[in-house]
């Protein structure tokens, strides 16, 4: 088991090096910009699809290129590419998440010539009709571009199986997020943020390989020391920091549940079966179970669904982690914590800069929390 | 200090019009009319044919900037946790919709009725995200028209046909609202009056291309409320139709907006509404005046050729679906050059919007760009529309100053 983990950490360690050698199997290598793109689809094209993370450098060379007031997924994302860190990619692809993302494309482009960009349009309102006709021919129109940029046809047969084979991953992460609720402390947050965030990462086939080792073997573990038990959420494109993580463990937290990207969020929503292997994406997309800020949901309340899986895992509270300049983010949150506020439970609100020196002044907060909620 | 500009006198009658507007806003629901508030491009046509009336939330970000109501509002929305790196024109609304439903104090002039009812365009994401937690923080119904992007040509119709979906949708909405049946007869008549105030306003555009230029980016600005919320009505046609005689009788007789016009300007994204005076007059003392921008000229139907008053949905769709696009650096970046062509163009103000970031996204590489086919200069200028706290006066006005001068040598 220590074995499959130490694969997981060192692969979320270094991305760059880890994905420069991929190149070795003889596919193309695809950046999918988090949020919405649908991976299997440039799975079943044949090529290697990897979802962007953030670089943890200080912005250089992008820095003329960005300005200063943008998340630091993006600003990171556009200073690797113009400093030559993504030298492994083929392409990118890009789905309209947020307005950031919908304008980087030229930046990109313009800087970093890759043969392959193609940017989605998803429409964000989920519940109308139009929206699932949309997606539908938009999904049709990206399977078309990957089958003229890899040279492979993408059968239902193909597409069918990719689609399979995420499933299991997911299925496979769930069964270890269960776990964790079951035993909290059985896997710190540092962890639980590689086994997800890897699989962004590696080839599917490898990362399903790796888990089903790992998850009858995290079964027999034992839990870890008792602490406060907590959800984090927030995050929304990117996986919090390592040092925050393990400097959350350290203080006294039990991570118990998450609604974090590289977490909960990115395999919650189950993709449907009935209908052609494309209609099924466009369904889980209109249909996606998280409540996701980019998107409107009339029907469904992100407040609520908070409250609820806090109370489902017993935690004694939440830490928001709001990445600065997240805007999505930033116009949901008051209504967050008018909602866990209005349902008696503490919250704590973390801005997360990309440029930080140190968790410390973090630490201080997160312990002055744990204690209130916690009695620590 | 004596003003340089020699501002467009018509623009002063937009001041009148405005406040006979939001006394009619006030008075709305007295006379049983359903009110809201609508937010982004919002095709303000559909709310006229109900008789509606609405205040548009930029609109009210911008008026309440100018007049320096907006400080209690933003801080009153910060003070719930509304972050003052998000949107500056959202926080203000969200600051009088969390004022006024405490009941607490508002400056008169800054006060308005709390709506029916929210409808929003996701031309910008924060502006379909704010329409959606608006309703609700207000709990009331809103509706989020999806305004799609255009990534490629070949989407275009199908983003158009996409859009007219969503207006249906809209007009569903607004007669469960109102219990009244949408009237496509008056909807038409509304497209007319359109078409006619937009015509006259693109005449007035195009003829700032003389030299020296009759009318600043500006007094373009101040004139943008007729075309506006206020557009589809005699109202406004009347407006363009003054403008016109004014801007043609000023290059009949070669008067320009400033007394010595060296630097013709493109000025980008929003204007900074609370110095709209002072860097009017600080650019005229350099000689230099925006004349274009996309703002002015990349909304409001610019593009007023293409309004069919018998196919309303389709060129209100049309409209929407090409504002979205020029807003992406992709297709901006062509519409600039041509610009700069038209209007004889010596450099570029970017105006690096903090809180409005949409249009803010490719300015370097525009310079850039520009700089590489024409060899005019730009200046970067970090400001925000609303947000005193992102604006210093030492800052922009240094930048100008070297801008100007690098124009210069450049000249020589």
């Amino acid at each position: 088991m220590e074995k499959e983990l130490a694969r997981f950490l060192a692969v979320c360690e270094d991305p760059y090096r880890y994905v420069a050698g991929l190149k070795d199997r003889g596919k193309k290598i695809i950046g999918c910009v988090p949020l919405h793109v649908p991976e299997e689809m440039v799975h079943a094209a044949g090529m290697l699809p990897v979802v962007m993370w953030e670089s943890t450098r200080p912005t250089g060379k992008g820095h003329a290129r960005m300005q200063s007031y943008f998340c630091g997924l993006v600003r990171g994302l556009v200073d690797d590419a113009v400093s030559g860190r993504l030298g492994f990619l083929d392409g990118m692809v890009l789905a309209d998440s947020c307005l950031a993302v919908r304008g980087i494309e030229p930046v990109l482009k313009r800087n970093f010539p890759l043969p392959y960009y193609e940017s989605l349009y998803l429409p964000p309102v989920l519940h109308r009709p139009a929206t699932r006709k949309y997606v539908i021919s938009e999904f049709e129109r990206f399977k078309s571009s990957l089958e003229r940029f890899s040279g492979n046809p993408v059968t239902a047969g193909a597409l069918e199986n990719s689609i399979r084979l995420y499933e299991e991953d997911h299925g496979l992460l769930r069964m270890v997020y269960e776990l964790r609720r079951r035993s909290p402390g059985v896997i710190t947050a540092r962890e639980m943020a590689a086994i997800v965030m890897s699989g962004m990462i590696m080839p599917k086939e490898d990362h399903v390989r790796l888990l089903e080792t790992l998850v009858p073997a995290l079964e027999k573990r034992s839990p870890g020391k008792p602490g406060v038990r907590l959800v984090l959420s927030g995050s929304l494109c990117q996986a919090p920091r390592v040092e925050f993580l393990d400097m959350c463990d350290h203080a006294g937290a039990l991570v118990v549940d998450d609604d974090l990207y590289v977490g909960s969020r990115y395999f919650a929503t189950r993709t449907p079966a009935g209908g052609t292997p494309v209609e099924s994406l466009a369904d889980r997309y209109v249909g996606q179970t998280t409540p996701c800020p980019t998107r409107i949901q009339p029907g469904s309340d992100w407040g609520d669904y908070l409250v609820e899986m806090t109370r489902k895992s017993g935690a004694r509270g939440v830490i928001n982690l709001v990445v600065k300049h997240c805007e999505p983010h930033e116009i949901y949150y008051p209504h967050l914590k008018r909602k866990l506020a209005d349902a008696g439970i503490p919250e704590l609100l973390l801005e997360i800069e990309h440029e930080t020196a140190s968790v410390a002044p973090l630490k201080t907060r997160v312990q002055a929390f744990l204690e209130m909620v916690g009695g620590l | 200090m004596e003003k340089k500009v020699n501002r467009v006198r018509t623009t002063a009658l937009v001041k009148d019009m405005v406040t006979a507007y939001y006394d009619d806003l006030r008075k709305a629901r007295q006379t049983g009319r359903k009110v809201a508030w609508a937010c982004g491009v919002v095709p303000f046509e559909l709310l006229r044919v109900m008789d509606i009336a609405f205040e548009h939330g930029e609109s009210y970000g911008a008026y309440s900037a100018a007049r320096g109501g907006n400080i209690e509002l933003k801080q009153a929305a910060e003070a719930e946790g509304y972050s003052a790196d998000a949107c500056s024109y959202w926080r203000t609304l969200n600051g009088l919709a969390i004022l006024a439903r405490k009941g607490a104090a508002i400056r008169e002039d800054m006060a308005l009725p709390l709506p029916d009812f929210v409808v929003g365009a996701n031309h910008c994401q924060t502006v379909g995200l704010w329409t959606d937690s608006l309703s609700r923080l207000l709990n009331v119904p809103g509706f989020v028209i999806d305004v799609p992007m255009t990534y490629y040509e070949s989407e275009y119709e199908k983003n158009i046909a996409h859009l007219e979906a969503q207006l249906r949708a809209f007009i569903t909405f607004l007669e469960g609202i109102t219990g009244k049946q949408f009237d496509f007869d008056r909807l038409k008549e509304v497209m007319r009056l359109v078409k006619k105030a937009a015509a006259l306003r693109r005449e007035c555009l195009d003829l700032c291309k003389s030299i020296p230029t009759p009318m600043s980016y500006f007094d373009c600005l101040i004139g943008l409320r007729p075309m506006h919320s206020m557009r589809g009505t005699s109202i406004s046609v009347d407006y363009y139709e003054k403008l016109k005689a004014e801007i043609e009788d000023r290059v009949a007789r070669k008067i320009g907006v400033i007394p010595n016009e060296q630097y013709r300007l493109y000025w980008d994204n929003l204007p900074i509404w609370f110095k709209v005076g002072a860097i009017s007059e600080k650019l005229a003392a350099l000689n230099a005046v925006p004349i274009v921008s996309t703002y002015t000229h990349g909304a409001f139907y610019y593009e007023a050729d293409k309004i069919d008053p018998e196919r309303p949905l389709r060129s209100i769709a049309e409209e929407l679906v090409f504002i979205c696009r020029d807003m992406n650096a992709r297709f901006k970046v062509e519409r600039i050059a041509r610009w700069v062509e038209e209007y004889s163009l010596d450099g570029l103000i970017m105006h690096s919007a903090r809180t409005c970031r949409p249009v803010d996204i490719g300015q370097y590489d525009i310079i850039d760009e520009m700089r590489r086919r024409y060899g005019i200069p730009g200046v970067v200028i970090e400001a925000d529309p609303t947000d005193p706290l992102y604006y210093s006066d030492t800052d922009v006005d240094q930048r100008l100053e070297s801008f100007v001068e690098i124009m210069r040598s450049r000249k020589q």
